[in-house]
Order: structure tokens, then C-alpha cells, then sequence
């Protein structure tokens, strides 16, 4: 009987690889060895999706645990050669990442246009891309590796913005 | 030596990854590359590695080339590779090559960033890809899930139609 559908299946395919029941699939789904098979990809499909969602909670946890609470005293300075401007400020929050602190202070112009928002005019100073100028930012004196949306602040850091042609 | 046959089908096959590729950018790293890659070295063995090059030149041409362009130079041809020394394994069972597709879509962040410890430095290859993580886990969901819907039948007409044109055979 299985074997009559699908002949008639095949006499009736048009395109002949890409259809499902070429293979039988469809019919064999139904049958013992077949569903087994179905058994394990669906099995495994859920060990990929549990995997990838096990490790984006870790992953979070992992960031999380990084991050200071409570309140902290960062030191901002911002420097433009160009401009001859050199300015510190002294500021108390309660946010934990750098982004969030230099918003408070008002200080900072951000373009979040793309992926990672980005600092482009800092104390009324802007950076102009078509002359290749962009903010360097220094954490305790080295060049960060992060946005300042990614930047885990804590107590006493000292912050650099610094206008820097070339790239 | 490669017919010339053989080395138009192998652009165009190429050129088609790119297409594919240019078109699911949107879509952040969900993506047709590792899928056909993979189908193409089932295929075409050693000679998917000619689609490699074909493909990063052009992506290069697309995008503008910068120091982003030589992670494609590892991961591409460590896919080539790895897919070679399973295929004798594997076989053709693409449940198989759906988990193939999905740890190597985990671990691209990691392979991509390799050239960045000679270009930029060790703290940024390692920054960027710890940065990636959450990337690289929807990679591997992405490239997992292609392989298991497509996979079969994709290789299959592969199959058919490099018979049809009857390519030279491998080396």
C-alpha cells in the first residue's frame, strides 16, 4: 500500500529533486525507522536553542556581575589641542555604565545612529568625520576598548575625551 | 589544470554566495555563506576553496578592504577544511552537518578575530570577541536551523547540475 502511493507520487512529481516525497520523506515520517530520525533532529534542534539561550543568560550574568553599584565619583576631563581647551569636572552618580554618567552631566553630544552610539561633540567642541577628527576615549589613561555604553564605570576613575585628527 | 568551463561555474558560484550574502545582511548574522560553503565542498571537494577566494575579493571589492577583511581569510578556508575532513565521516547525513554548521557559526567571533592579534592587537582580538558572544550564539541557531531545512535539498541540486555540466573531475 505504501509502496502504490508512492510510485503514484513519483509519476505525479514535476520537479523531480527538489520535491519533498522524491524521497518518500513525507510518507515515511509515518514510519518506524523515519521517525526516529525526525525524533532525533527535533531533539537536538532543541539542545541547539536551549544552548544558545543558556549562554546569552550567562553571558548577560557574567556582564552583569562587573558592573558597580551605588555611588561612585568619576573625574571627566576633556582635551582639544586644537581648540587649546582643557576642562575637568568631578562628577557623583549612581549610573553603571560610563554612557549613562556623561549623559547626566550633560556634557556630551552622541550621534546613535549606528550599531554603537558614539560620542561626536563634547563641552560644545565637535569632531568633524570629513576632516578626520574623532574623541579618543581614555580610561585610567588607556585607550578603551568599549562604547561608553559598554563601559562598566567604578569609584575614582579618571576619564579622558580627547579630540584626535587621523585615523 | 582547470577548464575554463570549470572556472566560470566556480566564479558564478561564488558571485551567487556573494548576492546571497549582500542580501541577508540585514538580518544581523543570520547568513547563506556557511550554508553553501559547506554544500559547495560536499560537492566540489577541494575546489570549493577557488569560491573562497572568488568570494573575499569580491566582498573586499563591495565593501572597502580594511584590517575586517583578513578574518575572512581564516574562517572561510578553516570551513573549506574542516568540512573535508569530515565529509568521509559524515557522509551525507545533514543533521549531521546541521550540528557542523551550527558550532562553527559559535566559534566565528573566535576564528575572526585571529588576525586582529596581528593587526590591531591581543586586547582588541579578545575584546571583539567576547563582545561578539551573544552574535555568535545567533550565528549558531542561524547556520543550524539553514542547514537542516535546505541542506538535503540544496546539495542535491548542486549535485544534479554540476553532473549536468559535466565539471572536471576533482584534483
Amino acid at each position: 500500500m505504501e509502496m502504490e502511493f508512492l510510485h503514484r507520487d513519483k509519476a505525479n512529481s514535476s520537479h523531480g529533486n527538489l520535491s519533498f516525497s522524491n524521497e518518500g520523506e513525507l510518507f515515511y515520517l509515518l514510519g518506524g525507522e523515519a521517525m526516529k530520525k525526525n525524533m532525533k533532529s527535533i531533539i537536538i534542534s532543541l539542545i541547539v536553542i536551549i544552548i544558545a539561550i543558556s549562554g546569552f543568560f550567562i553571558y548577560k550574568n557574567f556582564n552583569a556581575k562587573q558592573k558597580v553599584e551605588g555611588d561612585k565619583t568619576i573625574e571627566v576631563t576633556v582635551i582639544s589641542e586644537k581648540d587649546k581647551h582643557e576642562k575637568t569636572y568631578t562628577h557623583a552618580t549612581s549610573s553603571e555604565t560610563l554612557g549613562k554618567a556623561l549623559d547626566e552631566m550633560k556634557i556630551i553630544v552622541t550621534d546613535a545612529s549606528q550599531a554603537t552610539r558614539f560620542i561626536t561633540g563634547a563641552d560644545g567642541l565637535n569632531a568633524d568625520a570629513s576632516k578626520q577628527e574623532w574623541w579618543n576615549l581614555k580610561i585610567n589613561g588607556e585607550n578603551s576598548q568599549t562604547g561608553i555604553d559598554d563601559t562598566v564605570i567604578k569609584d575614582g576613575d579618571k576619564i579622558e575625551l580627547i579630540l584626535t585628527i587621523g585615523w | 589544470m582547470y577548464k575554463t568551463k570549470d572556472l566560470i561555474i566556480l566564479a558564478l558560484l561564488g558571485a551567487l554566495m556573494l548576492v546571497l550574502q549582500v542580501m541577508m545582511s540585514g538580518i544581523p548574522n543570520i547568513e547563506p555563506v556557511s550554508f553553501l560553503l559547506i554544500i559547495y565542498t560536499l560537492v566540489l571537494g577541494r575546489r570549493a576553496l577557488v569560491v573562497v577566494v572568488v568570494f573575499n575579493f569580491l566582498l573586499g571589492l563591495v565593501s572597502g578592504m580594511g584590517t575586517w577583511w583578513f578574518g575572512y581569510w581564516v574562517v572561510w578556508p578553516v570551513l573549506v577544511l574542516v568540512v573535508l575532513l569530515f565529509r568521509k565521516i559524515i557522509k551525507e547525513n545533514f543533521l549531521g552537518w546541521s550540528i557542523v554548521s551550527g558550532v562553527f557559526g559559535m566559534l566565528f567571533g573566535a576564528l575572526y578575530s585571529i588576525p586582529y592579534i596581528f593587526t590591531v592587537s591581543t586586547t582588541f582580538a579578545f575584546t571583539y570577541w567576547i563582545n561578539g558572544i551573544p552574535y555568535d550564539l545567533i550565528h549558531m541557531v542561524g547556520n543550524y536551523f539553514i542547514m537542516l531545512m535546505l541542506g538535503k535539498r540544496v546539495y542535491n541540486l548542486l549535485k544534479n547540475l554540476v553532473a549536468k555540466y559535466n565539471l572536471g573531475t576533482k584534483f
